[in-house]
């Protein structure tokens, strides 16, 4: 028996792949121990289980994942996830993207996703910045913060990616972070179960680059910060309105039942068929 | 076959764990140095080596929470309970 499901193993190709690529301390990896714990602990089989990925720091994921992996092109992933998730119907299908993959680049892709509401589970990793690139502004780049194309602070306000994605039309929108990682495994199994499209945000420290331009210190610090700044699910009900003032809360931030894109397909062909 | 790990043994006899025995085993070629699962254990277990590479110097005192293992970015650490001997000759990692 290992603590906290150390079998991970099974489903990473570590015999190739690893060490890891990412820097000492980002949080991808941990993001991906996550994904991984989540599918083991619904029984999905690796057959059945696709893992669509973008391109960046977060979408090397798919590189160590030993499931159906489809590393794509940047900002397209949800594209060629819509187009896997309507031919193999059948599959669970993951899409892990970079904050600047999923709503920059690919935004359009995100919101008429979401608004299609088909079965896909987005994971969007927050690192509040363009890793791979070397620190341009993304779309969720706080007001203020330093970036390389923002040596003087951010003038531009972030997207609320929980309120994007509920507005077009996602079915479930949940807020994780890398410190709070039973949590984050909760989430990650209930995105997974939810019909419809589910968007989970997990706010992840890229110390390397976010960190060193606006000062935030090592991973450990920034980990901190996560906990210092944000409010889990479990807390949030014991906490008087001033104690929640200027945090940003964890946990389901949205949840409805609507009309699947995939069944509503299968329900159309049945009916031209009849026709 | 996995990297490297480094089995600390478990030493402090004369005190008795409120917690079943657990061994750590912490893969040197995959761990950073980050940091991460020594600083954010609250029960103190760890410590840095020389090298920088976290040592369980306290298996006694754990809990098992598993936040350093979920925590830590690198799959470079893992917890057995027990003496972790079978996983370790039936690993076909
Ligand atoms: C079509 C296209 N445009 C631009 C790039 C360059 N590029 C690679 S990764 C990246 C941004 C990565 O940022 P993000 O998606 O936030 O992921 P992170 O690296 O932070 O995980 C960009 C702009 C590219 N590879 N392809
Ligand atoms: S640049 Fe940032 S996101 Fe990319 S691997 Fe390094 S720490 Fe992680
Ligand atoms: S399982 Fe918890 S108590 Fe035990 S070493 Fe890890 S973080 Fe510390
Ligand atoms: S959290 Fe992992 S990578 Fe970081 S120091 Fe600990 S074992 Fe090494």
């Amino acid at each position: 028996m290992t603590v906290k499901n150390a079998d991970v193993y099974q489903y990473l190709r570590h015999e190739k792949k690893f060490p890891l690529i990412w820097c000492s301390g980002c949080g991808n990896g941990i993001i991906l121990g996550s994904m991984i714990r989540a599918i083991d602990s619904l029984g999905i089989a690796k057959d059945k289980t696709a893992i669509v990925s973008g391109i960046g720091c977060s979408g090397r994921v798919s590189t160590y994942m030993d499931f159906n992996t489809l590393h794509t092109t940047h900002g397209r992933a949800l594209a060629f996830a819509t187009g896997l998730k309507l031919a193999r119907p059948e599959l669970t299908v993951m899409v892990a993207m970079g904050d600047g993959d999923a709503l920059a680049i690919g935004g359009n892709h995100f919101i008429h996703a979401a608004r299609r509401n088909i079965d896909l589970t987005a994971i969007i990793f927050n690192n509040s910045i363009y890793g791979m690139t070397g620190g341009q502004i993304s779309p969720t780049t706080p007001r203020g913060s330093i970036a390389s194309t923002a040596r003087m602070g951010n003038i531009e306000s972030p997207f609320d990616i929980a309120k994007l994605g509920e507005a077009a039309g996602a079915a479930f929108v949940a807020r994780g972070s890398t410190y709070h990682t039973d949590e984050l495994d909760e989430l990650m199994v209930l995105a997974l179960r939810k019909k419809g499209f589910s968007v989970l945000e997990v706010v992840t420290p890229c110390p390397t680059i976010f960190g060193r331009y606006n000062r935030l210190g090592s991973a450990v610090n920034m980990l901190k910060q996560q906990r210092d700044s944000l409010v889990s699910m479990h807390d949030a009900g014991n906490m008087s309105a001033e104690e929640l003032q200027g945090k940003v809360s964890l946990g389901i931030l949205a949840d409805y039942d609507k009309p699947e894109f995939c069944e509503e397909y299968e329900k159309l062909i049945e009916r031209a068929h009849k026709a | 076959m996995l990297s490297k790990r480094t089995k600390v043994k478990y030493t402090e006899k004369k005190k008795k764990s409120k917690y079943p025995k657990v061994s750590f085993f912490i893969f040197d070629k995959w761990c950073k140095r980050c940091g991460i699962c020594v600083e954010l254990c609250t029960h103190k277990v760890f410590i840095t080596d020389e090298e920088g590479y976290p040592r369980a110097v306290k298996p006694i005192e754990c809990n098992r929470c598993g936040f350093c293992v979920s925590r830590c970015p690198d799959f470079a650490l893992q917890i057995i309970e027990g003496r972790g001997e079978e996983e370790e000759r039936n690993r076909k990692l």
